[in-house]
């Protein structure tokens, strides 16, 4: 199962959190910590598994953490030993995809002021801790549908949302 | 007043950097106000405070307005509410159970993406109560035909397992079911759920390997599923040796042509752990690993010294050929990598090159840092340890790499070199005076005290101290170890270090004296290397003049240490002080007593057996469980305990004497360390008293026990017989403290009945200390399993299920008062038989319809609404009703047909168990199963488990069982074949699926049982099975419009018939009560007068039941409206078996 979903920024600045266990919000911000400490020393050439030590109070032992970085972000999966490493990666990749999809050309800034998307996103492909869906067209289009819905909901809304995409907050 | 929408929030936020924290704290304030204000307001304020959170904020004080967002009809607010809630809400929200209605709800909503929200969140939130209510619901909502939604309820079924782990066995046949889904996502979804489940317990699942083996085999493209499935076998493997036969092939096919590396690892993985005695496999699966970590890519890399890493636990040997390709890895720039080739260097050491590896394990060393440093000194240290230190040749080299790991700094690991030292140094015998020489540098270096903390690197002169005292006999210049054990730097050393100087001062001391007066000194006798030690000495005699300065150096430079804070460094100091004194004061008279002191530490140490303390033997006789006194009469025994009380208080007391006085390495295990020292430390005589003593006090006890009438006499006598207590340190330490003998008569040891171990002596000495009648077996180790006293992983699938298998389902409570209510009235009616004149009755069913709604009518009709699908009995009821409904059972010889029908419960499960046949060769029994009735494929499917018994005493050979009725009745679907050959007394189960295929016409299930039994001609005998017709009757709740058209279509309902209840004091509400729980019909609509009722059913072949139902002096009409007067009769029969009995 996977634990957690976490992506931290160069700063180690949370943008997206999902934790498929319960922990307290002190812990999940230790943990936000932590693991930022350990991701921000790897190198760029460094594998994409962290080792965790037999001493941390905060992952039990069996835990395996997969991250991937990419420009500004470190996109940090938290899993038990029933994922396969591999393929985790590849789920980041997905993850990314479907971004990509949904912002075109996606950067930290759109992850910052649509912080709700992405977890629209994130629960179509990944469900309580389970993978759901592993396609970033099937997963996008799923989320189309929602999306359609909360327009056709609320066609003046959506109008002035849209405005406000297209005048992209500068930083 | 404008409020900040969510996009304000966060630029505040941003503009805020330096005081973020009192910004959003503000933010909060205003949030709370808004929370106030309307849905618009309140969900953007949900929407905010889902930001905050991700910030660390708790919000939880928010959890009802989050519910009330999530209640909300608009999507979007719906689904803002929802994502609040996945982030927030945990096992502890107590207003989750408000959401319990809305989330059920919502999944069920014809809205799709309002099912997604509802199915996505609850898998995040799921509580143990909202698994128990909706486990039913998701059971359900598995019939869907929509791909998205059933994909959503599958994983979410894991999550209902986890909290409420009950109903995996009723949920699991459809869980089950979905393997074998077209759709290839959903059969990836149900895998993904029995993955997590078989990791728990694998046994469960063995059953579906063969469905696995054929997704396996048949699934090429889906990577993410075939990862899971290989999984999947990785855990089922250990548990089925010829599972991991079967998967030889495959699985050698993916790894040489699968296109996927992540499908080819994890494949590799799962032969490790599955088919390792494979050889060829294995050398597949080996090179494939070479391939990887030659790779240039790091993760490929790291995974590959992985799985070589498991491999290495299972051949040693194939792994160690590629040394070259591991030490290579050593210098990777990731430390990850490195850490993973450490651990594959015990695989690769041998006695050759054992130096060149710890080597540039040293150098690695030099600029390493955290965790990465300390895994190289323990790395170091487990090599040069292996199997008690079988690869070492030159334990000098060995003490040197000891002394060197010592001298770096913070490190964890001052107790490991420690212990290692200990170790080496007791158990090599020839290493000792090069040791002792390393060990008094090591005690000058001020390096180690710079900066002591317990646990730290100081942690070192504690064994370099402990050694320098006990082979104080190699110490050529005693002045110099006693400079360096009575420092004033000593002081700032953990005190359990201090301690251990302060004796070994003594020690050292008492050597100089022994050897000083040409004193044999007993521990050196019988070693080989004592001419050697001596030979050294003579270079550099001790004179006298030497233990006088000895004697000068202590007595000056103890008083820091009588006046230390820590007392048993105080209590060491002080006892040597006073025996310097009377060391000084018995010279002054002439006396010289370096003998009596030598003669304190002349004991030998032998290691002991790490495990040794728990494998002491439960001697004879002994239960520990057993009371030892009767503990009703406790206080007579008053003297003895007496006595008890001081005996233990003083010998622990003496205890902490004996033990430190050993000096041995004092680790974490105390308990261990005491019995040791008593049965391997130094000889404690001078504290002991003398055996005639204990032999006179033993006696007089056992005379006292004796006579003592509440004493369990046999028992205890023969206890003390067998087992002298003596051996126990308690009572062998039992003596009066003042005693100190330090004469010269006293100095004989112990004789020593208890320990019979014998002393041996090796130059490596690999044998432990152990106790009398230890077990060699290394079987204590018990394997570690998390899930061990998991609820999920103790449900057991493989047996069947059972009428207490039922998933809870929620009842509203007016249902509850309603059932209350009827049971009063019942009383009510029975005691005052009265028989009210029934108000005209009609023989239409519109019109029973009635303007104004009475209270009890009220309650129905939010019983029907509240709880969706209808209430059915709670296994607890049923099993309380072991009604004959059905009892008629057409078995040729069935004389006590048992036949119990349990009330079947509508929703999931309908079952029955039925006797179909008990004569002189055979009982057999049959549960009919109905599974998943809402399943529209195969809505009328029977599952039988017929459990044969031969009662005859003589084999049956060719037994068979086949079915009877046509075609156009009902299909076998599946069954387990010919049962073959029944041995004597034994018995089988013969298993049949069957698709009803008409509902109407197949009452009676008709078997054929064939055997031929060894003696006798063969026997034929026809088996009927009575098939209950609430199987094929879906409960229905119609709303009364509804019905009313279906009783105006013509053809709907064309034939009509009627039956009648009589003599049986019936009333209405029980009625309505039977016949929804026996039958599933539903009520539609009561009169108030509780006289009249309609009623409304559907069989899974879609015919449409009307009935109209009069009560007139407790005698109960019905008049039965359907398609076919056919069916009309069944449901006339199907009446009379109704069984009405309340309690």
């Amino acid at each position: 199962m996977i634990k957690s979903i976490l992506i931290i920024n160069n700063h180690g600045k949370p943008r997206l959190i999902k934790f498929y266990e319960h922990y307290s919000e002190e812990k999940q911000q230790q943990i936000i910590r932590e693991l930022f400490l350990l991701v921000s020393k790897r190198t760029e050439r460094s594998c994409n598994f962290l080792e965790i030590g037999n001493n941390s109070n905060i992952f039990d032992k069996d835990t395996k953490i997969i991250y991937r970085h990419y420009a500004t972000l470190f996109f940090i999966f938290c899993v038990d030993s029933s994922e396969s490493e591999l393929s985790i990666i590849d789920l980041i990749q997905t993850f990314v995809e479907s971004l990509d999809k949904c912002f075109e050309n996606v950067c930290e800034l759109d992850l910052i002021f649509h912080i709700d998307k992405v977890h629209y996103i994130l629960d179509e492909m990944v469900m309580g801790g389970l993978v759901l869906e592993t396609n970033p067209t099937i997963i996008f289009s799923n989320y189309e549908i929602q999306n359609k819905l909360e327009k056709a909901e609320n066609p003046l809304l959506s109008g002035l949302a849209g405005v406000m995409q297209t005048i992209k907050p500068n930083k | 007043m404008f409020e900040r929408t969510l996009v304000d929030l966060i630029r505040g936020i941003r503009n805020h950097k330096k005081n973020e924290t009192k910004f959003i704290n503000q933010c909060i304030n205003e949030i709370k106000e808004e929370l106030k204000g309307d849905m618009q307001k309140k969900t953007v304020a949900v929407q905010k405070l889902t930001y905050i959170q991700m910030l660390g904020f708790d919000i939880s004080w928010a959890s009802f307005k989050i519910v009330e967002v999530m209640s909300c009809n608009k999507f979007s607010s719906k689904r803002i509410g929802y994502l609040a809630a996945s982030q927030s809400f945990n096992e502890g929200t107590d207003v989750i159970v408000l959401a319990t209605h809305q989330i059920r709800k919502d999944f069920l909503s014809s809205n799709q993406s309002e099912a997604y929200l509802a199915l996505n969140c609850l898998s995040n939130i799921c509580t143990t109560d909202l698994a128990r209510e909706l486990a039913n619901d998701i059971l359900t909502l598995l019939s869907t035909q929509k791909t998205h939604i059933l994909k959503r309820a599958i994983t979410v079924l894991y999550k209902i397992f986890l909290r409420y782990p009950e109903s995996l066995r009723p949920a699991f046949p459809k869980l089950r079911e979905k393997l074998d889904d077209p759709e290839p996502s959903v059969v990836s979804c149900s895998v993904n759920v029995i993955c997590e489940l078989a990791r728990r317990n694998p046994k469960n699942y063995l059953p579906l390997a063969p469905v696995l083996f054929r997704i396996l085999t048949n699934t090429t493209n889906n990577y993410w599923m075939l990862i899971k499935i290989v999984k999947l076998f990785a855990a089922l493997t250990p548990h089925e040796p010829r599972l991991g036969k079967k998967l030889i092939d495959p699985l050698t096919n993916i790894i040489n042509s699968s296109p996927s590396v992540s499908l080819l690892y994890e494949c590799i993985q799962t032969c490790i752990t599955g088919m390792s005695d494979h050889i060829p496999l294995m050398k597949l699966c080996i090179s494939k690993l070479r391939t990887l970590i030659e790779h240039n890519d790091q993760n490929l890399k790291y995974l590959g010294l992985l799985a070589l890493n498991n491999i290495m636990k299972i051949h040693p040997k194939a792994v160690s050929e590629h040394r070259d390709l591991v030490l290579n890895c050593l210098e990777d720039d990731d430390i990850s990598i490195r850490l993973r080739a450490l651990d594959l260097l015990p695989g690769m050491t041998s006695k050759k090159n054992i130096g060149d590896i710890v080597f540039k394990l040293l150098d690695h060393l030099d600029n390493a840092e955290g965790q990465y440093k300390e895994q190289i000194i323990e790395k170091i240290i487990e090599l040069c340890s292996m199997g008690t230190y079988q690869f070492i040749t030159d334990f000098e080299w060995y003490i040197n790499i000891l002394v060197k790991l010592s001298q770096i700094q913070d490190s964890i690991h001052g107790k490991l070199i420690a212990s290692q030292l200990l170790d080496v140094v007791i158990r090599v015998k020839i290493v000792r005076a090069y040791s002792t020489r390393q060990m008094i540098e090591l005690l000058k270096n001020p390096k180690l005290m710079s900066n002591p903390t317990e646990g730290g690197m100081c942690e070192v002169l504690y064994a370099a101290a402990w050694i320098v005292g006990e082979f104080s006999g190699y110490v050529n210049r005693p002045i110099d170890a006693l400079e360096a054990f009575l420092q004033p730097r000593v002081c700032v050393l953990p005190s359990h270090i201090q301690s251990v100087y302060m004796l070994n001062s003594l020690k050292v001391f008492s050597h100089a004296c022994a050897k000083a007066n040409g004193d044999k000194i007993p521990s050196l006798d019988d070693d080989d290397e004592e001419e050697e030690a001596q030979e050294e000495e003579d270079q550099n005699e001790i004179t006298h003049e030497i233990v006088q300065e000895c004697l000068e150096i202590i007595k000056s430079r103890l008083t820091i240490f009588t006046h230390s804070i820590y007392l048993n460094v105080q209590e060491r100091a002080c006892l040597i002080n006073e025996l310097l004194s009377f060391y000084t004061v018995t010279k002054e008279q002439g006396n010289n007593i370096s003998k009596e002191l030598i003669s304190l530490f002349t004991e030998q140490l032998n290691p002991v057996g790490p495990k040794a303390q728990k494998k002491v033997p439960i001697p004879e006789g002994l239960d520990l469980d057993e009371w030892i006194n009767d503990p009703k009469h406790q206080e007579p025994i008053e003297e003895d305990e007496d006595d008890d009380i001081f005996n233990t208080s003083t010998s622990s007391h003496q205890k902490k004497h004996h033990k430190h006085h050993r000096g041995g390495y004092d680790g974490d295990d105390d308990e261990d360390d005491e019995t040791n020292s008593s049965h391997s430390g130094h000889s404690s005589s001078n504290f002991n008293r003398h055996p005639i003593d204990i032999q006179r006090q033993k006696e007089e006890r056992l005379r006292k026990q004796a006579n003592n009438p509440y004493m369990l006499g046999g028992k205890v006598s023969k206890k003390l017989s067998t087992n002298d207590p003596e051996n126990i340190p308690v009572v062998q330490l039992t003596g009066d403290l003042g005693h100190l003998h330090v004469g010269a008569s006293s100095n004989r040891p112990m004789p020593s009945k208890g320990s019979k171990k014998t002393k041996k002596h090796y130059t490596i000495d690999t044998t432990t200390e152990m106790p009398e009648g230890a077990k060699e077996s290394d079987d204590e180790d018990e394997k570690d399993n998390k899930y061990k006293n998991d609820a999920l992983s103790n449900i057991n699938l493989s047996e069947p299920l059972t009428a207490s298998d039922v998933l809870h389902t929620s009842r509203h409570r007016t249902d509850i008062i309603k059932e209350k209510e009827r049971e009063m009235a019942m009383l009510a009616k029975k005691n005052a038989k009265l028989s009210p004149k029934s108000p005209p009755s009609t023989a239409n069913y519109s019109e029973v319809t009635s303007p104004e709604i009475a209270p009890a009518k009220k309650a129905t009709k939010k019983a029907a609404a509240g709880s969706n699908p209808p209430p059915p009995p709670t296994a607890k009821k049923s099993s309380k009703k072991p009604a004959a409904t059905s009892s008629t059972t057409t078995t040729t010889k069935s004389t006590q047909a048992a036949a119990a029908v349990v009330a079947p419960p509508p929703v999931i499960v309908k079952k029955v168990l039925k006797t179909i046949l008990d004569d002189d060769n055979f009982k057999i029994t049959c549960e009919i199963l109905k599974v998943s009735p809402s399943n529209e494929t195969d809505n009328n499917q029977i599952k039988l488990t017929m459990k044969v018994q031969n009662k005859t005493d003589e084999d049956m050979s060719d037994v068979s069982i086949s079915l009877k009725n046509p075609a156009e009745q009902c299909v076998s679907i599946k069954n387990s074949g010919e049962i073959g050959v029944l041995e004597a007394d034994a018995s089988t189960t013969h298993t049949e699926l069957l698709n009803v295929v008409n509902v109407l016409n197949s009452q009676e299930l008709q078997f054929t049982l064939l055997a031929s039994p060894s003696s006798s001609p063969s026997i034929t005998n026809q088996l009927s099975i009575d098939l209950p017709f609430s199987f094929f009757i879906v409960a229905t709740k119609l709303p009364k419009d509804k019905f009313a058209e279906i009783l105006q279509k013509s053809g709907q309902v064309s034939a009509m018939d009627s039956t009648k209840i009589t003599g049986q004091s019936l009333t209405m509400p029980l009625v309505i009560e039977k016949l929804a729980q026996q039958l599933s019909i539903e009520v539609v609509q009561a009169h108030p007068n509780g006289q009249t009722a309609s009623f409304y059913a559907k069989t899974t072949q879609n015919h449409h039941i009307a009935m109209l139902v009069k009560e007139k002096d407790g005698n109960i009409s019905f008049d039965i409206k359907s398609p076919q007067s056919l069916l009309n009769q069944i449901l006339v029969k199907e009446i009379a078996q109704l069984t009405f009995s309340s309690k």
